[in-house]
């Protein structure tokens, strides 16, 4: 079947070989039977014979011309077995059988004239036979050759062992033409393969890529749910339960409100594009605590210096160290009672370290009551595959370090 | 707190157009009770808004980006045009939205987040008056990127008016890093008020690189008729 398909693709690609060649062949053709015409009849007491030779040879190549050029026009014509591709036979033979009939139209005691014509003959045999052509056209070109023109020399001309030479000759042309249309044929066909490969593998690449795309916009798209649901969603029901209690004290739904807000502002900053710099990230959130430090009296030592781009850092992980830092500034706000706030970042060896130390109260790590906030930043460092250390004394503040690798090994 | 300085010796006159009106009403009402400015004019869409910015001359434009009847960046540039005094300030959701960089490219010179405290509004429209309205770190890497962009390799070089200095971009980059007027002065050896010259000219650079950039892109797509 697919050998089939192949095959018309074949012959397909050879007849549009054909077509784009025609004009040349055909004005070749003619140039050279005008010349062999006049030519022989120089030496010809027949020189009428010649000339009306000529003339049917004319009138073959202008058939031909004319069926190329509506096929041309009309390629749709090629695929169908009608009168045109028919014809497409019957005229190369026609012009095989004038060919090969030149001796008859020669005087037969004209030796010498006869051998030139054969020879003649057999030129444009030979260029007829390496043209890009459908095999049937090869055949019609030369079997006529094959079986008129050595009956001419050997009958009409006297000449056997010329006749002889003929056979040979043709049959060596038929075999040479035949050879070139298999090397022309496996070329075509070699490449149709390879365009086939290349289409596949083209389609597949671009069904990768949509796979790709559409898995990561999936995870993406559960990775936000899951935040919506944790973050902004409980957020807000907590909102909804301070407004249905009606009992809210002055600013707390407000505060409860301006909370989710904060929240979703965290997520979008966390699709930001390229934000796999700690030290962005750091100042979008600095940007967003500057005024409730303020108001709580708080100073803000920044000591944010560059550091390398996290390699290994997406939105999933912006979001969790967004959420870390988040948290630590909630807890340096409501309990810590502190001045001074330094935020600090630097790189160690192959890791980025960033500090936040108040001079705030302090805790006992050891307590239980300390336990759910940390609890929650071990997890989120962990998530990370980072290293979290937290040091604190009752009255003598706290410090928090977090540590993540450039790299993941 | 000093006051604008067009104005000497009288209150800085503040225009709000914003098409919600509950918050349109809150911040109207903070600015009326700040005290220190006063409120002369509201509008909820932006033909009102061109009248009354024609009619009361404000000093400072509080603006919505989204109105019914068209883009608030549209007032900026007519502010902009006619005002040259006037600081206009968008109001936005997200501050790190490329529509702000769209406005300070179109004249607008701060913004305040909706959602922020009555106090915190104040505080902005203060800060913008006094001349050092914050850069959101988003913004200033925004504002970086956008700026260092060639227009294309063939292109002759920028003139000077549309290219940061080598300070400028500095501020912008301690900017993005999250430092704040007054810790950039002394890392960078400036007076505090140096740094706010340096964050106007890097906006009025950004205005005149945009126009350039948006007729230069009209040109390559056959738009401009010149």
């Amino acid at each position: 079947m697919a050998t089939a398909v192949e095959n018309s693709a074949v012959a397909a690609a050879m007849l549009a070989l054909q077509m784009r060649h025609w004009r040349t062949s055909l004005a070749g053709g003619l140039l050279v039977t005008v010349a062999v015409a006049w030519a022989l009849s120089a030496y010809s007491a027949g020189a009428i014979h010649l000339w009306l030779w000529a003339l049917l040879c004319g009138l073959g190549y202008a058939a031909l011309g004319l069926i190329c050029l509506r096929m041309e026009r009309q390629p749709e014509l090629n695929s169908e077995p009608t009168l045109l591709r028919w014809l497409m036979v019957i005229l190369p033979a026609s012009m095989g059988v004038l060919w090969s009939s030149l001796p008859y139209w020669l005087p037969g005691h004209e030796t010498n004239l006869q051998l030139l014509a054969a020879l003649l003959a057999g030129v444009v045999v030979i260029g007829a036979s390496s043209a890009a052509a459908s095999q049937a056209t090869l055949f019609a070109w030369t079997l006529p050759v094959l079986a008129i023109m050595p009956a001419a020399l050997a009958w009409h001309a006297d000449l056997p062992v010329a006749a002889a030479s003929v056979l040979l000759v043709v049959l060596l042309i038929l075999r040479y033409g035949i050879r070139l249309q298999h090397a022309m044929a496996d070329t075509i066909r070699q490449r149709q393969r390879a365009e086939a490969l290349y289409n596949d593998l083209t389609a597949q690449q671009a069904r990768l890529r949509d796979l790709e795309r559409t898995q990561t916009l999936d995870t993406e798209r559960r990775r936000l749910l899951l935040d919506m649901h944790d973050g902004l969603g409980s957020r807000l029901v907590s909102a909804l339960a301070v407004a249905e209690r009606g009992r809210a004290q002055p600013g707390e739904l407000a505060d409860e409100l301006r909370e989710c807000i904060n929240d979703l502002r965290t997520v979008i900053d966390s699709l930001e594009p390229a934000n796999n710099d700690l030290v962005s990230l750091l100042a979008t959130l600095r940007f967003r605590f500057e005024q409730p430090l303020q108001r709580a009296g708080i100073t803000l030592v920044w000591r944010v210096n560059d550091l390398p781009p996290l390699t290994w850092v997406g939105p999933p992980e912006v979001l969790q160290v967004m959420r870390m830092v988040q948290e630590i500034m909630a807890n340096i706000l409501k309990h810590a009672s502190a001045c001074r706030v330094v935020v600090t970042t630097r790189q160690v060896d192959e890791d980025v370290e960033l500090t936040i130390i108040d001079d705030g109260g302090g805790f006992d790590p050891g307590e239980p009551s300390s336990g759910r906030g940390l609890r929650f930043l071990q997890q989120r460092a962990d998530k990370l595959r980072g290293r979290l250390e937290i040091t604190s004394h009752p009255g003598a503040g706290t410090t928090v370090r977090l540590r993540l690798p450039i790299h993941l090994t | 707190m000093t006051q604008n300085a067009a104005h000497p010796f009288r209150t800085p006159a503040v225009l709000i157009v914003e098409d919600d009106p509950t918050f349109r009403a809150m911040l109207a009402a903070a600015v009326a009770a700040a005290g220190d400015m006063r409120l002369v004019g509201v509008a909820a869409d932006l033909p009102e808004g061109l009248r009354l910015l024609d009619q009361q001359a404000p000093d400072v434009l509080l603006v919505d980006i989204g109105l019914p009847s068209g883009s608030g960046i549209d007032l900026i540039r007519y502010a902009k045009q006619r005002l040259p005094q006037c600081e206009s300030m968008v109001v936005t959701v997200f501050a790190d939205d490329q529509w702000v960089v769209e406005c300070i490219a179109a004249g607008a010179t701060g913004y305040l987040l909706k959602g922020s405290r009555d106090v915190d509004i104040v505080q902005q429209i203060r800060l913008l008056l006094e001349g050092g309205s914050p850069i959101s770190p988003a913004i200033a890497r925004r504002l970086l990127m956008q700026m260092n962009h060639k227009p294309d390799g063939a292109a002759p070089a920028l003139p000077t008016a549309m290219t940061l200095s080598e300070q400028e971009q500095r501020v912008l980059s301690l900017c993005a890093k999250g430092y704040n007027y007054k810790e950039i002065a002394p890392l960078m050896g400036l007076a505090h008020s140096t740094v706010e010259t340096y964050v106007k000219r890097i906006y009025q650079k950004l205005q005149v690189h945009s126009k350039t950039q948006a007729l230069h892109e009209a040109r390559k797509s056959g738009l401009a008729l010149e």
